[in-house]
């Protein structure tokens, strides 16, 4: 029977409710099924359409800033504590490795102490810097620094050195008598030596027969137990390893552990250097 | 000097207390246990039975708790470690025994006395678990059959394996008793050789009766050892006074060797100790404002070395546990050195390359020097980077290059830890101790000061 659109009462309210919900119907069914790509392109140009938050604005200026000063220091090839590149890299920009995206490793040293009594009262300085004398203690830490979401493999802890001429031969006095005898308490940590002749490294897991073994001082990570690799883990807590360098070498030394990993890339991190003296010995 | 007992005997041998409690415990249950294989109610020959047990007990173990071991210990002061506990080997043997679960404590202790020298940290620490596990062996046959045949076997066993002055005097007790009073302790045979055999054990870790009865034997070798014995006997023997809770000593005194100077001449009792002693007898220092030590200086020398000798076994560390006891310097365990020195009386001195403070028994000298002059005796510091260490020297050897060191924390010495040391070895040096032997190069490399027990500086 044909419909007498005439006879409609289109101010009827269930009339209005049963045109408007058919074509509130039709409508989404041509977004989702007959035009998709265009319904998802939509909700994205929506959601960028969005104006950051005043936090949010903040992060990403920072996020800028720390992505420039870094991308400037490795141009410059003077990278201070804490920082990702290498100090003996030459300043060379051909060279460089690609930038690569984040994550990236953070290599810094902390708790830095004087692990032997001096018989001065404090440290001694070179250019304002503390010289360390005889030993030194630190701790090494490794962790992740950015908006990274993959884990980082770091599979070389290396000490660098280099010798610093200027620094005086005499200028470390060791006081015996300030030593307090310990024997073997140091646990889980790296001992590393420099000499003329050698630099050697450890580690002691403990004072017990079998539970010390060399390890490269090129790659801490490589010893008589064999080679491991670390993996930091993005939002883990960072990594940390305790280490006590000495010298036999005569003069002073600025050293630094340099780090390898692999973030998609190969790429290099380093501690800030320290100056560390040996012992006067009459 | 005074000294609390307690404390000596912590010192001495934390096992002593141990072995006095439960044994103590186990005369009651020894009677009691006895008593129920008595017919015809013989209370008498119970109470015989629990006075036997008590009485051998007291022999063994000393007769009274705060009693002081005879002889040296707790006389001399070296810079020893603390207390140290027995370890993991023995804590559940310990809860095990407490609980009188004696089965399961036998297990364990037969486990502790089959395991190969390997799997200790170290040979003598091997030696010194196994000992403790006889002697428990003995004291759980005691405490759950009241075995105490088995009891004294097992005793002379860890005495012949590792023997501590306490134990050797209550061997010697044992042994004496029975000979004089001519009666036999049942059950036991005691023949006269191994009373000699203790008496040798005790006068080499110079306890005063085991060496009084050396001297009154005699059949010396010859002069000198005669009278290197009889130096011993009259340094050592010192005064005692007993009080309630504490015991006084007067110290063996440098004086004590007068008589035997007198006796015999100065120069032949000073070739008496360098033959027969440990640290090479008188010397002349050659060193500015060091003494050297004349005779009597150097019998003070050979009781401390000799102390360290009798300790050593009891100070071994688990190393893993605790390390050595970083808890006073160099500088404050010299004036410990220093007061103890005083009331032989001779005088201590710390060589060092640090500067003196215009103190007359500090001497400052180059690291070169202050090698030259290291003698046995002397306690030395060492130190490798990080790690450092204080010894006993005990014995150098120049012409080989290398020098042995009394010293119950050995492990300082490995390989694999320190990187100052290429190699190490035990010395079996008998009575269960080791000295530790190293390159004399490689020790003089780790020296870092000496403490050095010399003539009073003003007697010169």
């Amino acid at each position: 029977m044909p419909i007498k659109w005439p006879d409609l009462d289109w101010k009827h309210p269930i009339v209005v409710l049963l045109v408007g919900s058919s074509v509130t119907l039709i409508g989404w069914f041509g977004r989702e099924y007959i035009l998709p790509e265009r319904g998802s392109e939509a909700r994205i140009e929506a959601q960028n359409a969005r104006q950051p938050t005043r936090i949010e604005r903040d992060i990403l200026s920072r996020t800028e800033v720390i992505k420039n000063a870094v991308q400037d220091a490795k141009l410059k090839g003077d990278v201070d504590a804490g920082s990702m590149s290498n100090p003996g890299i030459a300043p060379n920009p051909a060279k460089l490795p690609p930038r690569l995206p984040d994550p990236i490793v953070r290599a810094a040293t902390t708790s830095r102490k004087q692990a032997v009594g001096l018989l001065d009262a404090t440290s001694p300085k070179f250019r304002g810097q503390t010289v360390f004398c005889d030993t030194v203690r630190f701790t090494l830490v490794l962790d992740q620094e950015g908006p990274g979401s993959k884990p980082v493999l770091v599979h070389r802890i290396a000490l660098k050195s280099e010798s610093v001429p200027e620094i005086p031969v005499n200028v470390c006095h060791v006081d015996p008598l300030s030593s307090r005898p310990a024997g073997i308490a140091e646990k889980d940590l790296y001992l590393l030596s420099l000499r003329p002749s050698r630099t050697t490294a450890r580690y002691l897991k403990s004072g017990r027969q079998g539970e010390a073994w060399t390890v490269s001082p090129d790659n801490l990570l490589i010893g008589e137990q064999g080679a491991t690799q670390l993996t930091l883990e993005p939002n883990k807590p960072a990594m940390t390893f305790d280490v006590v360098i000495t010298s036999h070498v005569p003069g002073g030394l600025k050293l630094w552990l340099e780090v390898d990993y692999d973030a998609g890339g190969e790429r290099i991190a380093a501690t800030s250097p320290l100056l560390l003296a040996s012992e006067y010995i009459q | 000097m005074r000294v609390h007992s307690s404390g000596v005997i912590m010192k001495n041998l934390p096992a002593t207390f141990l072995f006095l409690f439960f044994s103590t415990a186990a005369c009651g249950q020894i009677a009691e246990k006895q008593g129920e294989h008595t017919a015809d109610g013989e209370i008498a020959r119970s109470e015989e039975a629990f006075k036997l047990s008590e009485y051998l007990s007291s022999l063994l173990l000393g007769p009274e708790e705060q009693e002081i071991p005879k002889g040296v210990s707790g006389v001399f002061s070296v810079p020893v470690p603390k207390p140290l506990p027995w370890g993991a080997d023995f804590e559940d043997i310990f809860s095990d025994i407490e609980l009188r679960h004696f089965d399961e404590a036998a297990k364990k202790i037969e486990a502790v006395i089959k395991r190969t020298d390997d799997a200790f940290d170290g040979l003598p620490l091997a030696v010194r678990q196994r000992s403790m596990a006889i002697r428990l062996r003995g004291i759980v046959a005691l405490l759950s059959a009241g075995d105490y045949v088995r009891a004294l076997h097992d005793a002379e066993t860890a005495a012949d394996t590792l023997p501590d002055p306490r134990l050797l005097e209550g061997l010697i007790n044992v042994y004496r008793v029975n000979g004089e009073n001519g009666k036999a302790i049942p059950g036991l045979s005691l023949p006269q050789e191994r009373y000699w055999h203790w008496v040798d054990s005790g006068r080499r870790l110079w306890n005063l009766s085991a060496v009084d009865e050396w001297v009154k034997r005699g059949g010396f070798s010859d002069q000198d050892e005669k009278i290197y014995w009889e130096s011993v006997q009259a340094f050592l023997s010192y005064k005692r006074t007993v009080e309630p809770g504490n015991i006084s000593l007067d110290p063996p005194r440098a004086e004590n060797l007068d008589p035997i100077v007198e006796k015999y001449g100065e120069a032949i009792a000073a070739r008496a100790i360098a033959r027969y002693g440990l640290t090479g007898g008188a010397f002349a220092s050659t060193l500015d404002g060091l003494p050297g030590r004349d005779v009597r200086t150097a019998m003070v020398t050979e009781g401390l070395l000799t102390t360290a000798y009798q300790l050593s076994p009891f100070q071994i560390e688990d190393a893993a546990a605790t390390g050595e006891m970083p808890v006073e310097t160099i500088a404050d365990t010299f004036a410990e050195w220093r007061q103890a020195a005083a009331e032989y009386p001779a005088m201590a001195f710390l060589v060092s390359t640090a500067p003196t403070g215009g103190d007359r028994q500090k001497i400052q000298t180059t690291r070169a020097a202050m090698i030259a002059e290291v003698r046995p005796g002397d306690a030395v510091f060492l130190r490798c980077g990080p790690l450092s260490h204080v010894a006993v020297v005990y014995v150098i050897d120049k012409i080989r290059g290398r020098i042995e060191l009394i010293d119950g924390f050995y492990q300082f010495f490995r390989p694999t830890h320190n990187e100052c040391v290429s190699q190490y070895s035990f010395v079996d040096q008998g009575l269960g101790r080791f000295s530790t032997r190293v390159e004399f190069d490689e020790f003089g490399a780790m020296l870092q000061a000496l403490f050095t027990i010399r003539d009073k500086a003003d007697a010169h």
